[in-house]
């Protein structure tokens, strides 16, 4: 327990017993920070009725024995209701209907009404593959600020709140890796699949917006399946 | 040359959100982060190494990145710390900060009595006289350099003094920015009135814990009896004895009410024009809500409302009410009103 949280412990443990001016305290001082951090987190109201949920949660069932005072009694909240968000989401997007066959067989189109272009499907896969490795030589707080940049979005402000740098840290960081990332794709480009320099600028074309769509995702586990089938 | 690099950065750029999502799952072998560990890495209380176990883990989990990315989004601007290149590169600020005050107040204050000097031509308060052995007349004029700046000053100075904005790359991110900045502007207030307030509602709401208190009912009964929530537009459910009922206050004087814990709603017709502003439900059927120009409302079924006579056009801030007769009204110029016959007569308190 970190002792700068010792009252608000004190309070969880109150509400937990049952102590009504516990409760009442908790009630008026926290049920804001819930409300806030939920219409935040939706700002058209639909994670209000998690953060309602949340509050009867901690009343009926007494979710502050959870509590430990590692943190302050409002970031835990919002941590809870955070994780309930997030977790309602990824649900919702398991549950969304698959593309059809033909699309997800594919994984690559080209241009509408252009025919399929086998090139660039084995020029994407090389490139997504040599990419997947070059992550994977990162370290481990490389990757959180790509994956909090590409995947999650935050600003580079945002990015150096979590990672407790300033925001032209992070996006110098982000700058050097992105060329870090480029220049471990074009050696494995070269010297594992001995492509050439024209060959190594049709990789990179292929996955340009002029190229036309690209689903890496399904690329790379397509792929996957067929290492997997044939080892 | 340069242009190749560009154009290739940029296909990177377009593969890499798919290639890291791609990634998800594919490397932690650790648990995901708890709620636990979220909120204590976003209150930097995590050491070193559960800071790293965790930061490994989350560099490669996809879902506790959006955890992550939840939580900073949702983190309340004046609760965002600092970089330590800020504080370090403001540290200076506080002495100067201090010391400008204290000249300030020294000017300012005219009849201030002369510094009482010892033999041995020292002033006393560099003799190092504590504070409650000083007289009175020379408290206001002591210029002290140690008088530390207040944080919210210091906050606020950080905040002026931030540099700007380095490199964004991306319109998005502008975009994110602004709605982030944006977002939380009107909650962030709603928090700030309602804890400033807060001491005026319910005798016991800010009163100190005490250890010694015994163990109540698990049942809400006279405490949510006695509670008061203070409304605005942005934040505004009330809830009763009985958490399953609660009442939404919408703009315009809107109120709806659900009976199941908040996941349905019915709207409810008052005959309000004006948002009501804050309620009390001392049980499922009784609500009072207030509003601006002395606007109460009562309601002892939950269902049908009732505008009752209020003796000031005042706008009301806060009411707190044991029952369908029983309810105080709180003014925003901080006089009192009780009724005990359900609103038909009002008596105000003397005012304090």
């Amino acid at each position: 327990m970190n002792a700068s949280y010792a009252a608000d412990l004190e309070l969880a443990r109150r509400c937990a017993a049952g102590e009504e001016p516990a409760w009442e305290r908790f009630v008026l001082e926290y049920r804001p920070v819930l409300y806030r951090a939920a219409d935040v987190l939706d700002p058209t109201g639909g994670a209000r009725d998690l953060a309602d949920a949340l509050y009867a949660d901690l009343y009926s069932q007494s979710l502050f024995r959870y509590y430990q005072g590692r943190s302050s009694l409002a970031t835990w909240l919002r941590a809870v209701l955070s994780q309930r968000y997030v977790d309602r989401l990824r649900a919702q997007k398991r549950l969304e209907p698959l593309p059809d066959d033909d699309r997800a067989a594919g994984g690559v189109e080209g241009r509408p009404g252009d025919p399929p272009d086998p090139d660039r499907s084995r020029y994407l896969t090389l490139l997504s593959q040599a990419l997947a490795r070059a992550v994977d030589r990162l370290d481990s707080r490389g990757r959180l600020r790509l994956g909090c940049y590409y995947v999650q979005e935050l600003t580079l402000a945002e990015i150096g709140r979590l990672v407790g740098e300033h925001e032209a840290t992070v996006s110098r960081q982000l700058a050097r890796t992105r060329r870090a990332l480029r220049e471990d794709v074009e050696r494995q480009l070269r010297v594992d699949h001995g492509l050439s320099d024209a060959q190594i600028s049709e990789c990179f074309a292929a996955a340009s917006e002029d190229a036309g769509p690209l689903d890496l995702g399904q690329l790379l586990a397509r792929k996957k399946s067929e290492t997997d089938r044939s080892i | 040359m340069k242009e190749s690099q560009n154009d290739r950065d940029a296909s990177l750029d377009r593969l890499l959100a798919s290639a890291l999502k791609a990634r998800d799952g594919a490397a932690p072998a650790s648990a995901c982060l708890d709620s636990e560990t979220v909120a204590a890495w976003a209150d930097q209380a995590l050491d070193a190494r559960a800071r790293a176990i965790a930061e490994a883990h989350a560099a490669d989990c996809e879902r506790c990145q959006a955890l992550l990315a939840a939580m900073v989004r949702t983190a309340p601007p004046a609760a965002a710390a600092p970089s330590w290149f800020r504080v370090s590169a403001l540290r200076w600020l506080v002495p100067l900060t201090a010391a400008a005050t204290a000249w300030a107040i020294w000017v300012a204050v005219p009849n201030r009595a002369p510094v009482q000097v010892s033999d041995g031509g020292v002033a006393a308060v560099d003799q190092g006289v504590p504070a409650d052995q000083a007289t009175p007349a020379q408290e206001p004029a002591r210029p002290t350099a140690s008088a530390p700046a207040p944080p919210a000053e210091l906050q606020a100075k950080a905040g002026e003094n931030r540099p700007p904005a380095a490199v964004r790359e991306r319109q998005e991110s502008a975009a994110l920015d602004k709605q982030t900045a944006q977002a939380p502007a009107a909650p962030v207030g709603a928090l700030s009135e309602s804890v400033t307030i807060a001491p005026a509602a319910p005798p016991t709401a800010d009163a100190p814990l005490s250890r010694t208190a015994p163990a109540a009912p698990r049942a809400l009964g006279a405490a949510a009896a006695r509670m008061s929530t203070f409304a605005n537009a942005m934040d505004m459910v009330i809830v009763s004895s009985n958490p399953a009922t609660r009442f939404r206050l919408l703009p315009g004087g809107g109120v709806q009410r659900s009976a199941d814990g908040g996941a349905t709603w019915r709207t409810e017709i008052t005959g309000a024009t004006e948002t009501l502003t804050a309620g009390a439900s001392p049980s499922p059927s009784v609500c009072w809500l207030i509003g601006p120009s002395g606007a109460v409302f009562l309601s002892t079924d939950g269902r049908s409302w009732r505008r009752l006579a209020f003796p000031e056009a005042e706008d009301l801030r806060a009411v707190t009410a044991t029952d369908s007769e029983n309810a105080t009204v709180t003014t925003v110029g901080g006089h009192t009103f009780v009724t005990t016959d359900a609103g038909q007569t009002w008596s105000r308190n003397p005012d304090l």
